[in-house]
């Protein structure tokens, strides 16, 4: 199985919002990005990969295998945190490690409890008392405590102390040491992805508009400053999208295609996402 | 072993990698059939992609300063020294070439440039 | 669904404790004055609400996102919500009978008149479930409540109109058929309630979240 997570043309249409043939592809082994502004239909893919709401066309497999046909039991290689708890108020964690034990064959109470002395929480603490990055820890071991494969991460770090979010790319680094496990994590925290990702899927109002390599990515497009003038000598191709400010123009450009002797800048993932909103 | 990388001094991480690996190789720190860390295990630590280790260890692979075998990682190749002579050999060529680019752009004739090498190889 | 039992007990203990209490009150306030068939009734009336309630603490915290990406089929979570009805009304009948039969104990009564009552309340209660699980599952407890009113206004409005218009004496009706509407109602219920489950399997299924 060479991709643990693939769409192929998926689409989805909401009165005012349409999902637009969304199509990526994870390797297994990998870490992927997902980004985009809000509203662009980040949680909307998630939710059609998890089975949470209905597809309209295209094709979800996971683990090579349709979507559609998986059986419940898959659901035990997939582990979810999402960008809240959604856990009643009253339970503790003792009582969700219990109601988890009766739901996953594969759970693994031990791991449960490393994870909780890890995170230093208290069993028997109710989940109203908990502190956001707290909540977002218990998902998080919750998802790891039973065989999962594949870690499908929504808005999860969003809210996080920087200490907190380190502990969990740490948390992720190791669980893709494993080659067979695969990581699908939405962020605006770009800083987190341009670090650990290996690839970088870019969602913009419904539509894909990137989905490549992290490095190739970055090394593909650059900032170039330079006056309007100078910009309108510049072949319109190498143009990803511009800003123009009083003392200058600012533009996301194909670095490879600009001419010699002007200067391009890095561009971070922040940069790159900045620009295509711009253009919108 | 230390592999340090910068964000921000502008050549590309794997590039550095390459750098660093070859740098101990030719001094000696890492003999033939030392075993490199797994491509995993460095992407972990060094908190970057694994396609970037991936594509480090292919390049020294690739240079022959590596040899990898399926399923148990990259080790130090052996027969270095040859291997390292000609890319060193290269270097200087490189930098004899813009030495002599920039000796003509002043007026100075290739004769008077090998007259000012053996000055400075005399002053060391 | 097991697990999903729990969960939902888990979530209610708050609640469950202070029905808990006033089950027990209740209780023996039904034994010291009698009324053990109106305390019948309190009870059925607490196991269908907490059903109904479990509804409104899941959607409270969205808990179906989260049990919809566990390895448990959508008809675990519906079959769930239904075996959860039918042990609340296990135990407000195990509490009715305990009331009726320390009652009886002390006050000699019509013991299969007690029965009767029992069965009756129940069944009464378990065709409310039938009715309010489907409608909670397709339109969520906020909106399903008023539908909900609607709904158990009718079959009083139509008992009293025709007691009202002379169509049907209640008193006569209740002594006499009394053994031929148990039997109608407890074979409806189990129809029904058939009905019931299998339309929240169909409306869970296609479900969006």
């Amino acid at each position: 199985m060479e991709e643990i997570l693939k769409l192929s043309h998926v689409s989805k249409y909401y009165p005012k919002f349409k999902l637009d043939d969304v199509s990526l592809s994870l390797p297994c082994g990998c870490i992927m990005g997902f980004i985009g502004e809000n509203g662009a239909g980040k949680s909307t893919t998630i939710k059609l990969i998890l089975d949470l709401v209905n597809i309209d066309s295209g094709e979800i497999s996971i683990f090579g295998e349709d979507h559609k046909t998986l059986t419940k039991d898959m659901k035990e290689y997939i582990g979810t945190v999402m960008d809240a708890l959604h856990l009643p108020d009253e339970m503790t964690a003792g009582n969700v490690s219990s109601v988890m034990r009766r739901v996953y064959k594969t759970w693994h109470q031990e791991v449960f409890d490393k994870y909780m002395k890890k995170f230093r929480i208290d069993t028997k603490k109710r989940v109203k008392e908990y502190s956001r990055g707290m909540k977002m820890k218990l998902s998080l071991a919750i998802a790891l405590s039973h065989d999962t494969k594949l870690l499908i991460l929504d808005e999860a770090t969003s809210g996080l102390d920087p200490v907190a979010r380190e502990q969990i790319l740490d948390i992720l680094l190791d669980f893709i040491q494993d080659e067979n496990h695969g990581v699908f994590i939405s962020s605006h925290i770009l800083s987190d992805l341009e670090k650990v990702c290996d690839y970088i899927t870019f969602i913009h109002n419904g539509k894909i508009v990137f989905s490549e390599e992290k490095d190739m990515m970055m090394e593909k497009y650059g900032i170039l400053k330079c006056s309007a003038k100078q910009l309108e000598e510049i072949d319109r191709d190498t143009i990803v999208a511009k800003r123009s400010n009083q003392f200058g123009v600012q533009a996301l450009v194909l670095r490879d295609r600009v001419p010699d002797g002007m200067t391009v800048d890095p561009a971070g993932l922040e940069d790159i996402m900045v620009f295509y909103g711009e253009e919108a | 072993m230390n592999i340090i990388i910068s964000n921000s001094c502008g050549q590309p991480i794997y590039e550095q990698i390459v750098n660093q690996i070859k740098n101990m190789i030719i001094s000696g720190e890492l003999k033939e059939g030392d075993a490199l860390p797994s491509m995993r295990l460095l992407a972990k630590e060094l908190r970057i992609s694994v396609i970037t280790t991936k594509r480090a260890y292919e390049e020294l692979e690739r240079e022959g300063f590596t040899v990898s075998y399926t399923g148990k990682g990259s080790f130090v190749a052996g027969r270095n020294m040859e291997l390292i002579k000609e890319q060193k050999y290269k270097e200087v060529e490189k930098y004899l070439s813009k030495a002599l680019e920039a000796a003509k752009s002043c007026g100075l004739t290739s004769q008077e440039l090998c007259e000012m090498l053996v000055m400075l190889g005399e002053e060391e | 669904m097991i697990g999903m039992i729990l969960a939902d007990f888990y979530a209610m203990k708050k609640q469950l404790t202070m029905l808990g209490a006033m089950g027990a009150l209740y209780l023996c306030i039904g034994i010291v004055s009698g009324s053990e068939h109106a305390m019948i009734a309190f009870f059925v009336l607490f196991s269908v609400m907490s059903v109904i309630s479990s509804f409104t603490y899941n959607e409270q915290c969205r808990f179906d996102l989260f049990a919809n990406t566990l390895p448990i089929g959508r008809h675990s979570i519906v079959l769930g919500k239904y075996m959860m009805a039918v042990i609340s009304l296990g135990i407000a009948d195990i509490l009715g009978g305990i009331c009726l039969g320390i009652s009886h104990i002390m006050r000699h009564g019509n013991v299969s008149e007690d029965i009767d009552v029992l069965v009756f309340v129940s069944m009464i209660g378990l065709f409310f479930t039938s009715i309010a699980l489907p409608v909670i599952f397709k339109l969520g407890s906020e909106r399903a409540k008023f539908v909900l009113m609607a709904i158990y206004v009718l079959p009083f409005l139509a008992a009293f109109a025709l007691t009202k218009y002379g169509i049907i004496d209640l008193d006569q009706f209740i002594n006499v058929k009394m053994g031929q509407i148990l039997l109608f109602l407890v074979c409806g219920d189990i129809i029904l309630m058939g009905i019931s489950v299998a339309v929240s399997l169909g409306i869970y299924k296609r479900k969006e979240f």
